[in-house]
């Protein structure tokens, strides 16, 4: 219902409906005249204030006033039913909100449970103290129906309560989506539940086979197939309709509570009890279903939360690398950007240096040429050292990518070895180049021109005289550079810390000015990373011999 | 006698070619970004780039690129003369058609000049 409706609208609502339900309540068949054997007032009296709100009890009160006074007590009497009647809606409502999520109703067992206390035994009891000691008071119920009174209002009420109140909780949104696959089995339902009802209670399909008291069992499996498959709305309707075929059968006296030998109230009892079991047991069901699949729901909800948590997570993570990759392009950048920037003055000091030694820019004398020599093996040493840097620093970031791809190992040493020649020739040095070509290796073929430079211009640098030999050839599945120099070899203490990172300047006296410690390094690195191997023997006065492995393609 | 044009944002450097390339017998003309050096490649329509590869404006290897777009000017030798000594940068400018690659802290500016001269017909 609208919000919008007025707390008048809502009063006179509550009033008319309250009115014509006692009325026809009272009309069918009443204990004392005024206890009747559904109630249905009560029902709407509790939905009415938990819907709208305590602050409407005084339409309850107006309401129940009247219909006694209308149905002949006196104002009295009619004021203390009315004052009974409010009370037990109000406290009802008041209990219900504090301890139930009520207006999901019934959709949690417990909730059922403290319904069928609060509202069923606990707050129907005030009305029917109150209510049965006003007629005591006012004269209309002898002292020996006090406990008969008492029962009747009691049960009605209850009923009241357990028939009535769902069925209003239930249709509270009465427009709201009833799920559309369920349209067909629900027509179903409906045209099986009033066969199922009629033939139990109003004997439409009667066959004397069945005794009577089984025959009430017919209506289980019908009420079991709402509360299993269908929404409350359905659910409530189902228990409120069988319970009205119940108590029309039962007045009419065809229902299976009628028995030749039982009195009116012991008959009507029976029902009672009969219709309201069974509602708070479907009730229960109900909510037992709806728990059920609700915590299913739950499950997938939670599933599908953390699902999106975990989505999230990913793209956070993956942002977080994006950073960390940019901040290591930004220090790659840094090593490059300072690479280049020493580089720069160093160019401009050694081809000084350079031009000055040659006597270009004039002559210079014999042992200023020496320390002008000296000056620019170091410029060169350093030159070096900050590609080396750099290589390295690439390396270890990761920042140099392998290419595997096919080439031919021995046409890129003799590219290498021409490379050189000028370092060859000055030096005096003979190379002796034997390959078998082609040798087909899966490297990256720059990285593998790193390698082979280095080990390369090592033996050149460390190569006094004699001669250099370089072997190209497969092996098995690898294919293999030998490259033996007559230089000044590597002491046995040495040999094995050649490849680690600055082990010479760490631990070597520097005889040659251009080593810095980080060439045979970056060479076993590249190599590594491309499944090749180096390995060296070597001979102090003799010298060395590196060996250089790659796969083949 | 041949013109050379140098394309150097690091005057100190260019100074020290201009010494190297004196006496060599070539006119050394300069330009201090790409753009510049784009402009003089139009306008003198050199004999041979000396061309560095990081520069403002327009880096090296755009220049090399646009420059072998012209037809007028893609026969024009280029030297590549750079503090870049990554295999995969001399790569790159020999990709982009330039005819050899000095890495500055290398090579000693008479040895720039030699192979130079040996571009030259």
């Amino acid at each position: 219902m609208p919000i919008i409706v007025s707390y008048s609208l809502k009063f006179v609502i509550i009033l008319v409906a309250y009115f014509i339900t006692a009325k026809m309540g009272l009309s069918l068949d009443a204990v004392s005249g005024f206890a009747t054997l559904v109630w249905v007032p009560t029902g709407i009296s509790l939905a009415a204030l938990v819907l709208f709100g305590s602050k409407l009890w005084p339409a309850i009160f107006l309401a129940a006033a009247l219909v006694n006074l209308t149905t002949g007590a006196p104002i009295l009497v009619a004021l203390g039913i009315a004052i009974g009647n409010t009370l037990e809606a109000v406290v009802a409502a008041f209990l219900l909100t504090k301890f139930t999520k009520i207006l999901e109703f019934p959709s949690f067992s417990k909730d059922v449970f403290n319904f069928v206390v609060l509202a069923g035994f606990l707050s129907t009891a005030i009305s029917a103290t109150i209510g049965t000691t006003s007629l005591y008071l006012g004269g209309l119920s002898q002292p020996e129906n006090l406990i008969n009174t008492w029962t009747a209002w009691w049960i009605g009420d209850m009923l009241g309560n357990f028939i009535f109140f769902p069925l209003i909780i239930a249709w509270k949104n009465p427009f709201s989506r009833i799920d559309k696959k369920v349209n067909l089995e629900l027509m179903a339902f409906l045209v099986i539940i009033i066969i199922t009802n009629l033939s139990i209670f109003f004997k439409v399909l009667e066959d004397n086979r069945f005794l009577p008291p089984l025959r009430l069992y017919f209506i289980f499996p019908v009420l079991f197939w709402a509360a299993l498959r269908f929404e409350k709305r359905t659910v409530t309707t189902a228990i409120a309709f069988t319970s009205l075929v119940a108590i029309l059968s039962t007045i009419a006296g065809v229902s299976p509570f009628v028995t030749s030998g039982g009195t009116l109230s012991a008959n009507l009892l029976n029902m009672q009890t009969f219709i309201g079991i069974t509602s708070v047991m479907i009730l229960t069901l109900y909510a037992v279903v709806f728990e059920r699949e609700a915590v299913q729901r739950g499950l997938e909800n939670r599933v599908r939360e953390r699902t999106q948590d975990l989505e999230e997570e990913k793209t956070r993570a993956l942002r977080g690398e994006a950073k960390e990759k940019e901040l290591e392009i930004q220090e790659r950048d840094f090593v490059s950007v300072a690479s280049h920037q020493l580089l720069t003055p160093l160019a401009l000091v050694s081809g000084y240096i350079s031009m000055l030694v040659s006597g270009k820019l004039g002559s210079v004398d014999k042992e200023a040429k020496k320390y002008l020599e000296e000056s620019f093996h170091g410029t060169e040493r350093m030159s070096g050292l900050v590609k080396s840097l750099l290589t390295t620093s690439r390396i270890e970031s990761g920042y140099i990518k392998i290419e595997k791809l096919k080439f031919d190992l021995s046409k890129l040493m003799h590219d290498v070895a021409s490379d050189l020649n000028s370092k060859l020739e000055s030096k005096g040095l003979d190379l002796k180049l034997s390959a078998r070509t082609p040798i087909l290796v899966k490297a990256d073929q720059k990285q593998t021109r790193e390698v082979l430079t280095n080990i390369l211009d090592n033996a050149i640098k460390y190569t006094e005289k004699g001669s250099i030999s370089v072997t190209i050839s497969s092996k098995r599945k690898l294919g293999q550079v030998i490259v033996s120099d007559s230089g000044i070899g590597i002491s046995k203490e040495a040999l094995p810390h050649i490849f680690e990172k600055f082990f010479m300047s760490k631990n070597w006296v520097i005889k040659q000015s251009e080593s810095h410690g980080l060439g045979l390094y970056i060479s076993k690195l590249l190599l590594g990373m491309m499944g090749g191997t180096i390995r060296v023997e070597s001979s102090v006065g003799i010298g060395s011999t590196f060996t250089i492995t790659l796969p083949l393609a | 006698m041949a013109k050379i044009l140098i394309i150097e944002d690091d005057l100190p450097l260019i100074r020290m070619y201009q010494l190297a390339f004196k006496n060599s017998g070539h006119q050394l003309i300069e330009a201090v970004d790409g753009e510049e050096g784009l402009e003089k490649i139009k306008n003198e329509i050199p004999d041979l780039i000396l061309l560095d590869i990081v520069l403002p404006k327009k880096n090296g290897f755009e220049v090399l690129e646009q420059l072998k777009k012209d037809p007028k000017l893609s026969k024009i030798p280029v030297v590549c003369l750079s503090v870049l000594h990554q295999q995969e940068d001399i790569q790159k400018c020999k990709d982009l058609g330039a005819n050899d690659y000095c890495v500055k802290s290398d090579v000693t500016p008479e040895e720039v000049v030699s192979r130079v001269n040996a571009l030259l017909p």
